[in-house]
C-alpha cells in the first residue's frame, strides 16, 4: 500500500500538529467523509454536506456531543434484554449490528467496537448471552473515559472473569490467562514484562471469581503475601495490579499504537518516536480516551495521505457504513450470518487477540463474498433505503436529482468512497446502467470496486 | 362486427383435434371399470351439464388441473360483507392504508378503468361470471387458462373491448412493450398481448398464457368434440364426489406424477424424519392415487375437504406405524386442558416407526438415527431407545400445548408455552420405574451442564396426586440469580397413571393431562388417523404475552425502529383477533383419504 507523504511519519510535531493550524487546512467533501467513515461508520450525504458547511472543529464537536445521547438506549433496551436471555449470543450479536445501524451515536458505537476488538472476549466460551451484553454496556459507558477505571472493570467483568478463566484463579493454584493477557494485549505489549511479572500479578488477581453470574470477592482463595513485580512489591490486589501496570513507560505508548492502527492507518510502520506525542497525551491527561481521540481526528496526519484512503474496511464497517450511507436496514439477523462469513462475528472474536484487521480482511473469497452481500443487501425483500426503495432513495437526494448519469457516479464516488474513482471505471460504471432509472446495479457495481473496501 | 380491428390470420383450424392423450398405465383395472361405470351413469348429467356449459366440456383432453368457482359475483358479495373483512378494515392500519398515497394511485387507476368500462368493476366481475369461473391447466403446452362466462353477451363484448382498450393506454402511458395484437380465430374475437391470449366467444371469456391453449378451448367451444376434459376417465371419476361448494377443484395426479420434476414428492419416500411421522401416508397417495380434489367453502367459516383414491394395496409395509393393521388407526381422543392453545392427536406407533427405520429412509438418514439412538440409549441410562423407550409406548400419541403457568417471581422474559406429549405404555408395571429412572438420567446430564455453564439446576421431587406419580425437575433459583431467563419456562415433569404416560414441559400441565385422563373411561379414540385444533383465542394470548419479544424479533428481523416494529406486531395481534380457531381431520378410509380443514372467523 503507498502510504504518499510518508514524511510526516519522520516528523512526528508536525504529523500530530492540529490540521487546521496547518498551512494550508482543507476540509472539503473528501476530508469530511474521510472523518465520518473512520469515527462513524460513514456519513450521508447531509452529514457530509453539513460537516463541510460547518467546518471542521464544529463537526468534531458534534460528533464529540454524540457521546451524551443516549436516545438509542430507550429504543434498544428492552430488545437487548429479551434477546439475551438465553446461552446463544448470535442474536445478541445481531442486536448490537442493528444498533449500529439505527443508532444517532455512531461514533460511540465506533468506538465500543474498537475496545471489543481489544479486550477480545468470546460468547462462544462465555455461554452466557447476558454476561456479554453487560461487557458490551461496559465498554460502551467506559469508551471515552478514562483508561484505568475501564481496565479495572474489565477485569472484574462476568464474561471476561469465564474468557480467561479467572474464575479458577486461586491462591493455591493461580491462573496465570488474564495477568498475561492484561500486560501483553491489553496495556503493555510483548517484550515489556517477565513471566515473573506475569505469576506474581497473577497472585494479586486470586479469588476474583463469579457467584450467582456476579463479580465476586473470595478472600478465602485470595493470596494476601506480599507480590513483586515490575519493579515494586506490596501486598496488591487485582486493581493495585492495573494502576501499577499502567504506570509503565510502555503502557501509554501501547494504547497509543492500537488507536492510531485503528483511526490512522494498518500497515504503516508506527515508530516509537511517531507515537510519542499522543502517548504522552494519554500519560499528561491520565489515560483519557476522550482527548487522545480528539487529537487524533483533529491531527494534521489524519487528513494526509498517510491516512487516507489507507485502511481496509472490517466486515462490520463495510456493511454498517453501506446501510448508513443509504439510511437503509434490512435484516440484521441474516445480515450477522453474513458477516460471520466475512470473518467479523461481533462478540465472537476469533481469539483472545481479537481480530487482526488490515489486509487480514481480504482473501480471494472474502472480496467476493463483500461483493456478494452489498448486492445480496441491495435486494434483499427487507431492505428499505429511508422506507422507501433505492430509487426513491436516490429521487429524494438533492445532490442527484435530475443529473446525468457521469455526474451521479462522480458525485456518489466522492461520498463513498475513500480513494478517487478513476476515470475509466466511472466511465464503464455509467455504462452498465443509468444510476438513475437503475440505481441497484449502479451501487451493486460501485460497492464491488476495490476502491470500496477502503477506509 | 366486432369493435376490434379484424384482420384475418391462418383460418385453418387447429382441429382434427389432438388425439385423446395415452394415459400412463398404471390405473388399476378396478379405476378402469369404476370409470366405465361411471362415464355410463354421468351421460345423462353430463348432457345436463354440457346444457350448463362447464368448460370442462371445452378444455382439452389434456388438462390435469381443473378449478370451478361457481358462483365468483356471489363469493366477492360474501367476502365483501363478511364481518372479518369489515372489522379489517375498520382496524387503523388499514384506514393507514387508504389514505396512503398506493392506495390513492390504486384508486385512481380504479377509476380510469371504471370510466372505460362505464360501470363499477365489481359489477363488471359479478355480471360477467354469472355462469362461472374457470382455471386449468393444460399438460400440452404447459398453459394455464383463466375462463369465465356471462349471461349477458352484449355486455361481454363491450367489457371486453373497453378492456382491451384499457390495457393499451395504460402499457402505452407506462412506455412498457406490451404489444398489442388483434386477432381473429374462427367464430373468436381475440388480442394477443405480449405473450398472452384474450379472447371472446360469444358468452365466453378466456385468458391465457398460451394461446394454443386457448385455441384449443375455442376449437372444442365451436366443434363440441369429444376429446375433452370432461370425457376423461379419471375427470369423470372424480365428478362422483362433485358439490355445489364455491371451489372445487381436482388434479390429474398421474399426469402430475410423469411431468413432475420433484422426484422425492412422488417416490412414495422422504428422507425428513420428521416429515415421515406426520404425512408418512401421504407419500403413498402422491405415489398411487389416480387423482385428489378438493372443495373449498367460504361463508363465515373456511372450509376446506381434500379427497383421494386410495387402495390398501398401496400401503407401504413399513407404513404400518402410520396407518394402523388394515388402516384401522384412529387417533386418540383430544385432550382439552384449561387454556389450550393447540392439540394434535394421531394414531402413530412410534416404536414400529423407529424399527422400520431401514425400510422408510435412505442410508445416509439410518446412519444418523443410529447415531441418535446411541447417544439417546447412554441418555436412557442404557435403555435401547427404540426398542426399549419408544417401543414401551402403545401406539397413539397426542401433543398438547397451553398457556404457561408461571410461580413466584420466576417470571421469563420470553414466555414459552407448556407443552406435553400424551401417550399410553404397553407394560405400566414393568416400564414406570424404568422410565422414571432414565428420565431422572436425562435431568443429570441436564444439571451437568447446567453447572458447568454457571445456570441453576433442577431439583428433582416425587409426589403422588390422586393415584398419579409424577415426578419433577424444577429449577432451583436462589437469589440474586438472573431474571428473566428462557429456563424459567420449564419444570420438565414425567406423570404416570396407570397405562397413561404424561412427558411435560411443567407441572401444571402434567397433573390436569393426568386428570383428564383418568375421566375417560376405556381407550376412547377419534374417528380421524390424525385431528389438530388451534384456539384463535389463547393464540392472542400467547402473541400478547411476548409482545415485547416479537418486537425485538421484528426489529431485527425487518430493520424496523420500534415503532415501526411494534405497529406491526398490533396488526399481526388484530389479525389474530378475528380468527377463532382452525381445526383439521386427516381420515384413511378402506377406499379413500379424506382431509377436512375448517377455519372459523370470529362474529
Amino acid at each position: 500500500m503507498n502510504h504518499g507523504n510518508l514524511d510526516l511519519l519522520n516528523q512526528p510535531d508536525l504529523a500530530w500538529k492540529p490540521y487546521l493550524e496547518t498551512k494550508q487546512p482543507d476540509f472539503g467533501i473528501r476530508q469530511a467523509a474521510h472523518l465520518f467513515r473512520r469515527a462513524a461508520f460513514g456519513g450521508t450525504i447531509d452529514e457530509i454536506d453539513n460537516a463541510v458547511a460547518k467546518g471542521l472543529e464544529s463537526t468534531i464537536n458534534d460528533l464529540f456531543a454524540q457521546i451524551e445521547d443516549d436516545s438509542i438506549d430507550k429504543e434498544m433496551e428492552t430488545a437487548a434484554r429479551l434477546v439475551s436471555g438465553s446461552a446463544d449470543a448470535r442474536q445478541l450479536a445481531a442486536w448490537w449490528l442493528l444498533r449500529m445501524v439505527r443508532t444517532n451515536s455512531p461514533f460511540v458505537e465506533k468506538v465500543t467496537l474498537f475496545w471489543h476488538g481489544h479486550f477480545a472476549t468470546g460468547a462462544e466460551k462465555v455461554n452466557n448471552a447476558r454476561a456479554m451484553f453487560r461487557q458490551n454496556q461496559l465498554l460502551r459507558k467506559h469508551a471515552f473515559g478514562k483508561f484505568e477505571p475501564l481496565v479495572k472493570d474489565i477485569s472484574s467483568d462476568v464474561a471476561m472473569l469465564v474468557y480467561l478463566d479467572s474464575e479458577e484463579n486461586r491462591r493455591t493454584r493461580p491462573n496465570e490467562n488474564y495477568a498475561r493477557e492484561l500486560m501483553e494485549l491489553f496495556c503493555l505489549g510483548p517484550g515489556n514484562y517477565s513471566e515473573e511479572d506475569i505469576k506474581e500479578i497473577a497472585r494479586c488477581f486470586t479469588g476474583w471469581t463469579i457467584r450467582k453470574n456476579q463479580f465476586r470477592f473470595n478472600e478465602h482463595h485470595h493470596d494476601k503475601n506480599t507480590k513483586a513485580f515490575l519493579g515494586v512489591s506490596g501486598n496488591y490486589d487485582g486493581n493495585d495490579a492495573v494502576s501499577i501496570v499502567l504506570k509503565q513507560p510502555a503502557a501509554p505508548r501501547f494504547i497509543a499504537k492500537k488507536l492510531i492502527r485503528y483511526f490512522v492507518a494498518d500497515e504503516i510502520e508506527l515508530t516509537d518516536r511517531f507515537v510519542q506525542p499522543v502517548a504522552d497525551r494519554l500519560r499528561e491527561t491520565d489515560f483519557d480516551i476522550r482527548d487522545t481521540i480528539r487529537m487524533i481526528l483533529t491531527s494534521h496526519v489524519f487528513y494526509s495521505p498517510v491516512a487516507m484512503g489507507h485502511k481496509i474496511k472490517s466486515p462490520v464497517e463495510l456493511t454498517v457504513g453501506f446501510l448508513r450511507f443509504f439510511e437503509a436496514t434490512t435484516n440484521v439477523t441474516l445480515l450477522t450470518n453474513r458477516i460471520a462469513d466475512l470473518g467479523q462475528l461481533p462478540l465472537y472474536p476469533p481469539n483472545v487477540k481479537g481480530w487482526n484487521g488490515g489486509k487480514t480482511w481480504i482473501n480471494a473469497s472474502t472480496i467476493l463474498g463483500r461483493a456478494n452481500l452489498t448486492a445480496d443487501i441491495l435486494r434483499h425483500n427487507k431492505t428499505k433505503f429511508a422506507d422507501g426503495s433505492l430509487k426513491q432513495w436516490f429521487n429524494s437526494q438533492a445532490r442527484l436529482r435530475g443529473q446525468s448519469s457521469e455526474a451521479i457516479v462522480e458525485t456518489m464516488a466522492s461520498y463513498l468512497l475513500a480513494t478517487k474513482l478513476s476515470e475509466s471505471t466511472a466511465e464503464s460504471i455509467v455504462g452498465l446502467a443509468n444510476p438513475a432509472d437503475q440505481p441497484l446495479e449502479s451501487v451493486s457495481a460501485m460497492a464491488a470496486l476495490p476502491e470500496f473496501q477502503l477506509n | 362486427m366486432s369493435q376490434y380491428f379484424r384482420f384475418k390470420e391462418n383460418s385453418t383450424p387447429s382441429h382434427p383435434l389432438r388425439p385423446s392423450r395415452p394415459r400412463a398405465g398404471k390405473t388399476l383395472l378396478k379405476f378402469v371399470a369404476l370409470g366405465i361405470i361411471t362415464t355410463l351413469l354421468a351421460q345423462p348429467a353430463l348432457a345436463q351439464q354440457n346444457q350448463q356449459s362447464d368448460a370442462a366440456d371445452y378444455f382439452p383432453d389434456s388438462t390435469a388441473i381443473y378449478v370451478h368457482v361457481r358462483k365468483p359475483g356471489e363469493l366477492v358479495d360474501r367476502i365483501e360483507n363478511h364481518s372479518a373483512v369489515k372489522r379489517a378494515m375498520e382496524l387503523p392500519q388499514a384506514q393507514e392504508f387508504f389514505e396512503s398515497p398506493q392506495f390513492a394511485m390504486a384508486q385512481i387507476a380504479q377509476k380510469l378503468l371504471e370510466g372505460q368500462l362505464e360501470e363499477p368493476i365489481l359489477e363488471t366481475i359479478k355480471e360477467n361470471t354469472a355462469k362461472g369461473m374457470w382455471i386449468g391447466f393444460d399438460t400440452e403446452t404447459n398453459g394455464v387458462m383463466l375462463v369465465f362466462r356471462a349471461d349477458d353477451e352484449d355486455r361481454l363484448k363491450r367489457v371486453a373491448g373497453q378492456l382491451l382498450k384499457f390495457i393499451g393506454t395504460a402499457a402505452q402511458q407506462q412506455g412498457n412493450n406490451v404489444e398489442i395484437k388483434k386477432r381473429e380465430y374462427r367464430d373468436a374475437v381475440a388480442a394477443k398481448v405480449g405473450d398472452a391470449l384474450i379472447a371472446r366467444y360469444k358468452d365466453w371469456f378466456l385468458v391465457s398464457n398460451k394461446p394454443d391453449f386457448a385455441k384449443s378451448f375455442v376449437d372444442n367451444l365451436i366443434d363440441k368434440t369429444d376429446d375433452t376434459l370432461a370425457n376423461q376417465t379419471w375427470f369423470q371419476e372424480q365428478l362422483t364426489n362433485r358439490t355445489n361448494a364455491d371451489v372445487w377443484a381436482t388434479i390429474d395426479l398421474e399426469t402430475a406424477r410423469s411431468l413432475s420434476k420433484n422426484e422425492e414428492l412422488f417416490s412414495g419416500k422422504t428422507n425428513n424424519p420428521g416429515a415421515e411421522l406426520i404425512l408418512g401416508g401421504i407419500f403413498d397417495l402422491l405415489k398411487n392415487s389416480p387423482s385428489v380434489t378438493a372443495e373449498l367453502n367460504l361463508k363465515q367459516d373456511i372450509e376446506l375437504t381434500v379427497r383421494a383414491p386410495f387402495d390398501q394395496d398401496w400401503m407401504n409395509e413399513s407404513r404400518e406405524y402410520f396407518y394402523g393393521d388394515k388402516i384401522s388407526g384412529r387417533a386418540p381422543l383430544s385432550l382439552l386442558p384449561k387454556n389450550t392453545i393447540a392439540n394434535l392427536t394421531s394414531y402413530r406407533d412410534v416404536g414400529l416407526w423407529w424399527l422400520s427405520k431401514e425400510e422408510l429412509y435412505a442410508e445416509n438418514v439410518i446412519a444418523q438415527l443410529a447415531q441418535t439412538d446411541s447417544q439417546l440409549s447412554t441418555i436412557f441410562s442404557g435403555m435401547d431407545f427404540g426398542q426399549d423407550v419408544l417401543g414401551s409406548l402403545q401406539p397413539g400419541v397426542q401433543i398438547v400445548v397451553t398457556e404457561n403457568a408461571y410461580q413466584g417471581e420466576n417470571v421469563p422474559d420470553v414466555k414459552v408455552p407448556a407443552f406435553a406429549l400424551v401417550g399410553k405404555l404397553k407394560d405400566p408395571d414393568k416400564l414406570q420405574r424404568k422410565l422414571k429412572i432414565a428420565f431422572q438420567s436425562v435431568i443429570g446430564f441436564a444439571n451437568i451442564n447446567l453447572g458447568m455453564n454457571g445456570q441453576p439446576q433442577l431439583d428433582v421431587e416425587t409426589e403422588k396426586i390422586d393415584g398419579t406419580k409424577l415426578t419433577t425437575a424444577s429449577y432451583f433459583i436462589e437469589e440474586g440469580t438472573e431474571e428473566g431467563l428462557l429456563l424459567f419456562n420449564f419444570a420438565p415433569t414425567i406423570a404416570f397413571a396407570g397405562e397413561d404416560l404424561v412427558i411435560s414441559s411443567n407441572r401444571e400441565l402434567a397433573v390436569e393431562l393426568a386428570t383428564l385422563l383418568k375421566q375417560q373411561s376405556g381407550n376412547p379414540t377419534e374417528a380421524a388417523n390424525t385431528k389438530m385444533m388451534l384456539d384463535g383465542k389463547m393464540l392472542h394470548q400467547i402473541l400478547q404475552d411476548n409482545i415485547e419479544s416479537l418486537i425485538a424479533q421484528n426489529m431485527l428481523e425487518e430493520g424496523n425502529d420500534r415503532d415501526a416494529a411494534s405497529a406491526e406486531i398490533q396488526l399481526l395481534l388484530s389479525i389474530v383477533k378475528l380468527f377463532r380457531d382452525a381445526k383439521a381431520e386427516y381420515k384413511v378410509e378402506p377406499e379413500q383419504m379424506k382431509l377436512d380443514v375448517q377455519i372459523r372467523i370470529n362474529e
